[in-house]
Order: structure tokens, then C-alpha cells, then sequence
């Protein structure tokens, strides 16, 4: 359902984002994509949604290129970004019937599921006041509500779990599980490297733009050695935090 | 110490307002960027230009006519009133959204500095941008004056003190209107509702003050002060001025005395201004912190909905270009800054055209030299019909921020299955449909003036509306090409957006150009066939941008941003 191929993202200024990457993201599989703070993780997912282009390479969504046909491609993607890109003046109610409207969500589906989702997610009480009204993490309720109210077949979530409460992260983990079940995709990024490890069908570990893993925990154990994920996913970033020396905060 | 912190924090607030050193990185980052470097360098050109061509003659002339009637002292008199009341439309919405809409008080209120400072340092920014008005206004004139006059050191001297100070008392009128204003009507559900009330409150205050200062310099006013009497004594309206606007009083009286009488009402300039300046800093440290405070407490209703209720709310299907329209309208309306800068734009030209003959009403020598010119000018009537609408359907810098002011949410728009061609569109039809509200009033105002009939009103809306969309088309374009898009504070999206600057010279360009041919060729070419020449411009200028727009549209919604 997601294939990138060959896939390379230089921004001005000759920064490269993303480095030839390779990758397919069946039906029915979750996958979970990892990576420290600026590995090219947020790029690549903007590429899978078609926010922006890649120098190189290609992207299909449900076998559309995206860059041949990004109405159609998009139409397939329900898209959470790292921050709630939502229209803050709007109520919560005229945000979402603002994107199945754009998704042209039949009219007889729409209060069925928007009141599910509300009531899933403990925001029904929220929604006939103004988003600048609401909360991080009720931001990040809306937006998901919004990119799961036109049933999309594919699932781009950029660290969805950040500012939820335990329990609507429970009942997205679930959601994520049903959906893939159900012959649809989730691709997700986060730093919950338990989450990652609980849910995910596969993973993809990027660093410095690179695809450095892409397999199961279980093939990654087999390839590094026994441990935590966390513990894995630091031998494959190469990152040297045990060697860090951090006396200096407490000296004057 | 402390004078150290003060300037480090004003300096930050400058640089976070104006964006200097995004600017500074994205030149520096990407060649390609350079373009801003042109651009900045035609409209610094153009400014010249226009100064030399069109101000400096306006400005010469102002002086050499009162200059004839020995009047030449309502020269200096008009400048620092004129200076003092754009100065305070222009600064008002600055002032507002610098003080409450900010997004860096959520760090300021955080850190350990006192409320005065963070207060200062606010009203250091608008006082800048304040000067831009009294740089273009005032300081010209006071050069002029002193060169005209032959003046001596102290004028200069007392010029500059003057110039320098010269914002201070309007920003110390918006501060009395808005912070009391502000807390009481504090509820955060109320804060875009009190942006438009104090806006509509200000600009019909200030339209008051234009009407009655013109008023008063015309004909004098109901109290027996009239033309004559100026006339025969410039002092009598300077003397008035100590009602209308103190600053002005004090300041004309500085210039305009010798040396030592001169220090003395200098002296009362800087009281006054010392005086403007604590009651600004005292009002604004007993509202701006707590007012600030409660703005934060949002207020919500929390209520769930049934689902017949909710079944109505969302049971609504729209077609993708009346959701995207939709989307444009709820935007424009629900971000005061955007709604009020929009549509003050477009109407008040039109306004003013209609409070002109209001001006002379009862100053019979002047309603007659007016009549007179209105009926030599009644043949071009189509013509001035059409350039007044253009100017009212085109200059309201909505098309030239079309996507500017979209900021962070063109991100969503990216995302979202919609074709370029939807969103301009969208985008265009909006533009259009506040620009016919322009040119509706101007077309009836230029009816109340000229008196036309139905039939050449009919021509005037509708050929007013081919050109405004072609000159509306051009500024989308520009606007698709380099939008303004990081930016905090929307008042910075519209306000100081190079592309509106831009569009608003060519906007002028356009009118002032066309009015000139019309002017000149008057006896050779029909009115009628100026008309049609306008038309015809139109009409190419629209086909020919159709398919640039929607590819800079297409490029900007693929471009990394």
C-alpha cells in the first residue's frame, strides 16, 4: 500500500533528508518507523503524504504515484502530523465536518462514526467550543478523529501518542491493531520504543537520512544481539550516551 | 545591568516581531531567496520614486498654495496632524496584536522580568513601525518648511526633537482606548469580538477626527470661526488645534517662535509628552498583566451534543469548492486581523468619497467651485467610475496575502486531496466577492457625486470587476511566488507583507497611470473608448495569468516550506 523507491529528500542548502530509501509497507501491517530527533523522520512522512516532493525517487499509495496524481494518492491517507495542523478560530465539530467534506464522507455515514470517535476519544463535550479552546492533547484528539473520519486505508500517524492520556493511547493502539486487521496499512513514527516493540508488525530505524533496519524486533535481536529495543535501536543509531559524562549540571 | 536586560529583550521582541533573522537565514540559506533582495530594492525604488514624482510635487505645491494666501504656517500644522492621526490607525491593530495576540508572551509571563520592561519593550515595537508614518509624512515637511523658510539651527534642532517624539501621543491614546477597553470585554470567547469593536471603534474615530479637522479648516465649524477669519489669521486655526490635537499645537508654536519663546513651548511639547508617556506606562502596568492573565482563561461551554444535533451539524454535504470557499470565508472572518484590515481596505476609500461633499456642506464658494469641477468631470464618468472601483476592489492587500495568510495551515492544505486549481479557485472567488462590496459602495459613492445613471453604474460595476480581477489574479500570483508564511502574529501576514506594499504600487501605478492617459488624451479619446481600453486590459491581463497562477499555485503547494 506504501512504496517508496529510491527515495531522496535534499532541501536547500544541499541538506539531504532522506538518502535513497526503499521500502513497502504491505496491507494489513503496522509499521513502526524510528529514528533520533532530525534522522529524517518527519521528511519521509511528509513525502508519503504528498506535503512535499522528493528530489528523487518515487511514492505510490495504493498503487498511485504521488506525484503523478496527489488528488487521488491523497484521497487514500488519513494524515496526523507531529503538531495538530488544524484551524484553530473553527468549533471542533467545524473542523470535522470540514474534512469529510473535503473527502465527500456520504452524509448517512457521518454522525454514526464522528459520534464514535467522539465518544472513543472523551471529547464529545469539547466539540461545539473553539479548537484555540482546547488542549495539546485535545488538539491531537481532533486531529485524529478528523484523519480517521473518512475511513482511509492507510494511516500516516507522526508520533500520534505524544500528549494523549494513557487511555486514549490504549484505545489508538487498539484502533491501529483493528485497522491493520481489517487489510489496511498504519505507518507511524514515535520514540516509544515499547510501544513500537508491543504493535508493530515490522519497524524501519532511519539515521542521517538512511534506512539503516527495516524487519521485525526479533530479526533486529537476531542481527544485534538479545536486549530491549531501546538498548538495539541505541547500537544501531550508534549512539554513544553510555560513554556520557553528565557531573557537570551539578558543578558550579 | 538592568538597562543591559531592557535593551537585550527589546531587541528580541524587535527581532521576533519583524523576522529579521529568519530573513537573515533564509537569504543566507537559499540563494534563490535573493529575490526578497530585489524585491526590497523596487519597492525602496519605488518609494523613491514616488516621493520624487508624486509627493515631492503634491508636497511643493501644498506649500506654495498657502504660501500665497500667507498661510504657509497650516503647512507645518497639517503635517504633525496629519502624522499624528495615521499614525494611530496604523499603529492600533499593531498595538492590539502586539500586546495580546503575541505568541511571546507564553515565554515573557514565564521568565523573571518586570511587567514595565516587557511593557516598554512592547510599545518600543510599535512605536517603530509608527515612525515609518512620520518619516514619510512629517519629516519631509518639517525639511521642506526649514529649507523654504532659510531656517536657523534652532529650528532644526527643535525638528528633530519634534519628529522624534512625534508618535508618542497617539500610541498613548490607542493605550487609554484598548487596555481599559480590553478588560472589559475580557473573555477569551469575546477576544476576536472586542479586536473588532475596538477596530471599527478606532477607524470611525478617526474618520470623525479627518471629517471635523477638514471640517473646521474648510469652513470653519458651527462656531463663527470660518475661512475668512483663517484667512485673514493662520493663528486662529493653529490656536483650534489646541482642542483638536495638543502635540500639534505645541509643536507648530515651537517651530514658528524664536529661539527662546520657541525652548519655552518646547518645553510644553516635552511635558506633555512626558506626561502621555508615564500615563501610557501606569495604564499599561495596571491592565496589560491581568488582562493578559484572563485572556488566557479559556472559557468553554463544554456541552455534548445530542445526535439530532449532531446529525444537523454534520448531516450538511458541500461540494469540494463550496467546502474550500467555505473554508476561505470562516478564515478571513474569524481572524480579526485579517477581517478588519480586509475589509477596512476596500471601504474606506469608498467612505471618504462619500463624506467629501459632506466636508463642504455650508461653505457655499466651496460647494460651488466643487459642483463646477464635478460637472466639467461628469463626461468621464465611466472611466473614474471604473478606476475608483479598481482601487476599492484591488487594494485592500487581500489578494497580495491571499496565501501568506494562510501561515502554518497551507501545511494542512498540502495534505489534503485538493488540486491546485480547487484552492485558487477557492482562494479567488472569495477575493472577488469582498472586492465587489468595494466597488458597489464606490460605484454608489461616485453615483452621489457625479450623479450617473443606472445604466453606466451597471457598466461601471461590472467592467470595475473585470479589472480588480485582473489586478487581484496578479497579486495571487505574486503572493503564490514568495508568501509570507512564517509568522506568529497574523497582523504581520497582511500588514507587513512585502507582497501587499508591492501590490499596492501597482495598484496605484495602474489607477494613477490610466488617469493620467485619461487625463491627457481627454479631447482626442472618447470617455467611452477609454473605457473599453481599460476593459480590454483587463480582459487580456485575466487570460494571460490564468495559467501562471495555477502553476505557481501547484509549485507553492509542492514546495518544502
Amino acid at each position: 500500500m506504501i512504496t517508496l523507491k529510491n527515495v531522496t529528500k535534499i532541501y536547500t542548502g544541499g541538506i539531504k533528508a532522506a538518502d535513497g530509501l526503499s521500502l513497502e509497507v504491505k496491507e494489513g501491517e503496522i509499521f513502526g518507523f524510528l529514528g533520533p530527533n532530525g534522522a529524517g523522520k518527519s521528511t519521509t512522512i511528509k513525502m508519503i503524504t504528498g506535503v512535499i516532493e522528493p528530489t528523487e525517487g518515487t511514492v505510490e499509495i495504493c498503487g498511485i504515484n504521488m506525484a503523478k496524481d496527489p488528488v487521488k494518492a491523497k484521497s487514500f491517507i488519513g494524515y496526523v502530523a507531529d503538531e495538530p495542523l488544524v484551524m484553530e478560530k473553527l468549533k471542533g465539530i467545524e473542523y470535522l465536518n470540514f474534512i469529510m467534506n473535503v473527502f465527500q464522507v456520504p452524509k448517512e455515514l457521518r454522525t454514526q462514526r464522528i459520534e464514535r470517535l467522539l465518544e472513543d476519544f472523551k471529547l464529545s463535550h469539547a466539540i461545539m467550543d473553539p479548537i484555540n479552546t482546547y488542549s495539546h492533547g485535545m488538539k491531537q484528539k481532533l486531529s485524529l478523529i478528523a484523519a480517521l473520519s473518512h475511513n482511509p486505508k492507510v494511516w500516516v500517524l507522526d508520533e500520534p501518542i505524544v500528549g494523549l492520556d494513557p487511555e486514549s493511547a490504549f484505545i489508538l493502539k487498539k484502533m491501529m491493531r483493528n485497522h491493520a486487521n481489517s487489510g489496511n496499512t498504519v505507518f507511524f513514527s514515535t520514540h516509544v520504543m515499547e510501544i513500537a516493540e508491543k504493535i508493530c508488525d515490522r519497524i524501519g530505524i532511519i539515521q542521517k537520512g538512511k534506512l539503516e533496519f527495516v524487519g521485525t524486533v526479533e530479526e533486529l535481536r537476531k542481527l544485534k544481539g538479545s536486549g530491549t529495543l531501546e538498548e538495539l535501536f541505541l547500537e544501531v543509531t550508534k549512539s554513544e550516551i553510555e560513554k556520557m559524562d553528565f557531573s557537570y549540571l551539578d558543578n558550579n | 545591568m538592568r538597562l543591559k536586560r531592557w535593551i537585550s529583550l527589546t531587541w528580541t521582541i524587535i527581532n521576533a516581531n519583524y523576522g529579521l533573522s529568519n530573513l537573515k537565514t533564509s537569504l543566507k540559506k537559499d540563494k534563490k531567496n535573493i529575490l526578497i533582495l530585489a524585491l526590497m530594492i523596487y519597492a525602496f525604488g519605488a518609494i523613491g520614486f514616488s516621493f520624487v514624482f508624486f509627493y515631492k510635487p503634491l508636497l511643493i505645491s501644498s506649500y506654495q498654495q498657502l504660501a500665497t494666501l500667507g498661510m504657509e504656517k497650516l503647512f507645518l500644522a497639517n503635517a504633525f496632524l496629519n502624522a499624528g492621526i495615521i499614525g494611530f490607525i496604523v499603529g492600533l491593530f499593531l498595538l492590539i496584536s502586539t500586546l495580546f495576540f503575541s505568541k511571546d508572551m507564553r515565554v515573557l509571563i514565564t521568565l523573571p522580568i518586570r511587567a514595565s520592561e516587557v511593557i516598554t519593550a512592547k510599545l518600543t515595537v510599535v512605536i517603530l513601525f509608527q515612525m515609518i508614518v512620520s518619516l514619510a509624512i512629517l519629516l519631509p515637511s518639517l525639511v521642506y518648511y526649514g529649507i523654504q523658510k532659510n531656517a536657523g539651527v534652532s529650528y532644526w534642532l527643535y525638528s528633530m526633537l519634534l519628529f522624534l517624539l512625534s508618535q508618542i501621543f497617539p500610541m498613548l491614546l490607542q493605550t487609554i482606548i484598548i487596555l481599559p477597553l480590553s478588560r472589559i470585554v475580557k473573555f477569551s470567547r469575546m477576544k476576536d469580538f472586542m479586536l473588532y469593536i475596538l477596530g471599527i471603534g478606532a477607524l470611525a474615530m478617526s474618520l470623525i477626527v479627518v471629517f471635523l479637522v477638514n471640517k473646521s479648516a474648510i469652513n470653519g465649524g458651527n462656531n463663527g470661526f470660518n475661512l475668512v477669519n483663517i484667512f485673514a489669521n493662520p493663528d486662529v486655526f493653529i490656536n483650534k488645534l489646541a482642542s483638536i490635537y495638543p502635540p500639534a499645537f505645541f509643536a507648530v508654536k515651537t517651530l514658528l517662535s524664536n529661539t527662546f519663546s520657541g525652548l519655552a513651548w518646547l518645553a510644553g511639547y516635552l511635558g506633555l509628552h512626558a506626561i502621555a508617556f508615564v500615563t501610557t506606562i501606569w495604564f499599561a502596568k495596571k491592565y496589560y498583566y491581568d488582562t493578559y492573565n484572563s485572556l488566557q482563561q479559556f472559557y468553554a461551554g463544554r456541552r455534548k451534543l445530542s445526535t439530532e444535533e449532531m446529525s444537523g451539524q454534520l448531516n450538511v454535504e458541500k461540494s469540494l469548492f463550496a467546502t474550500l470557499h467555505a473554508r476561505e470565508w470562516k478564515y478571513f472572518l474569524k481572524v480579526p486581523a485579517f477581517a478588519f484590515n480586509g475589509l477596512s481596505g476596500t471601504f474606506i476609500l469608498p467612505i471618504m468619497v462619500i463624506m467629501f461633499p459632506f466636508i463642504f456642506k455650508g461653505n457655499q464658494e466651496a460647494s460651488g467651485n466643487i459642483e463646477n469641477f464635478f460637472q466639467a468631470i461628469k463626461d468621464l464618468y465611466v472611466p473614474i467610475g471604473i478606476l475608483g472601483g479598481v482601487l476599492a476592489g484591488s487594494m485592500s492587500g487581500l489578494a497580495a496575502s491571499a496565501f501568506s495568510r494562510e501561515g502554518k495551515l497551507l501545511q494542512e492544505l498540502k495534505a489534503l486531496p485538493v488540486s491546485p486549481g480547487d484552492v485558487l479557485k477557492a482562494k479567488f472567488v472569495n477575493i472577488m466577492e469582498i472586492s465587489f462590496m468595494g466597488i458597489l459602495l464606490m460605484t454608489a459613492a461616485i453615483h452621489l457625486l457625479l450623479g450617473g445613471s443606472l445604466l453606466l453604474d451597471i457598466i461601471v460595476v461590472l467592467l470595475s470587476g473585470v479589472v480588480s480581477a485582473f489586478l487581484n489574479l496578479l497579486q495571487l500570483v505574486i503572493d503564490a511566488t514568495r508568501p509570507l508564511l512564517n509568522w506568529d502574529n497574523p497582523q504581520r501576514a497582511i500588514k507587513q507583507n512585502f507582497n501587499v506594499a508591492i501590490a499596492i504600487f501597482i495598484v496605484i501605478g495602474f489607477v494613477g497611470g490610466f488617469g493620467y492617459l485619461s487625463f491627457k488624451l481627454v479631447d482626442v479619446v472618447s470617455p467611452f473608448a477609454i473605457a473599453m481600453v481599460l476593459a480590454l486590459c483587463g480582459i487580456v491581463g485575466i487570460i494571460s495569468l490564468i495559467k501562471p497562477a495555477l502553476r505557481m499555485t501547484s509549485d507553492l503547494l509542492k514546495r518544502d516550506l
